[in-house]
């Protein structure tokens, strides 16, 4: 995914903020820092920052955010959400989590009945982004003994 | 001052239940990443339309 970089922006100094009312209801303002916000009249609004951050709401109550990073995440309405990381991690509401192997996102599902020992190496290949490497990545499990060994050489 | 027509800001849902595990960040991620070039191209947009602040 590209990572728009506030730096490629050509966005004009204002002096105040630039603010724009649309017949549909929507409104748009452009703020001197570049910040940026939008309202629709059904209730969207999003928002950006100079910086490449920014975020959305929903009517429904669900909302999201991104960084400049290439992290993000999303808060549904009922409760749940997503969250994923620039190192090609993510993880939802469920316990469920994924970790970028061989650019191919692996998931596994983080059971409440797995031993602190099990999520600590998860937790370990999570944030390490411990390339795994076999043919068929829906036979790897993380908790195999290949696995365990790449990431103890990778601490 | 240039005429700003509406934005068709795009909104962001949750991927369908069945969507499978390892598509699920890449589809909200999918429509994250369009959202933003939308915003982007609405800031370049009004900053160079020269509209004045309407309060």
């Amino acid at each position: 995914m590209k990572i728009l970089d506030s730096n490629e922006l050509d966005v004009t100094p204002t002096d105040a903020p630039l603010r724009i009312d649309h017949p549909n209801g929507a409104s748009e303002t452009l703020y001197p820092d570049g910040g940026y916000t939008y309202q629709s009249a059904e209730g969207h609004s999003s928002y950006a920052n100079a910086d490449g951050s920014g975020g959305w709401m929903a009517p429904d109550g669900s909302y999201g955010w991104w960084d400049s990073q290439g992290n993000g995440g999303c808060q549904w309405a009922d409760g749940s959400y997503d969250n994923w990381y620039a190192d090609g991690g993510s993880d939802w509401s469920d316990g469920s989590f994924g970790v970028l192997c061989q650019n191919e996102l692996y998931e596994k599902h983080w059971h409440n009945e797995q031993t602190m020992e099990d999520a600590n190496l998860i937790t370990s290949l999570y944030s390490q982004n411990v390339q795994v490497f076999g043919s068929d990545l829906s036979q790897i499990d993380p908790f195999a003994a290949n696995t365990t060994q790449q990431a103890s050489a990778n601490r | 001052m240039k005429t700003v027509m509406p934005p068709q800001i795009s909104s962001i849902k949750p991927p369908s239940p069945e969507t499978p595990k390892h598509q699920r960040a890449e589809r909200i991620q999918q429509q994250v990443e369009a959202l933003r070039a939308e915003i982007e191209g609405r800031r370049k947009l009004i900053a160079e339309s020269g509209e004045p602040a309407q309060h």
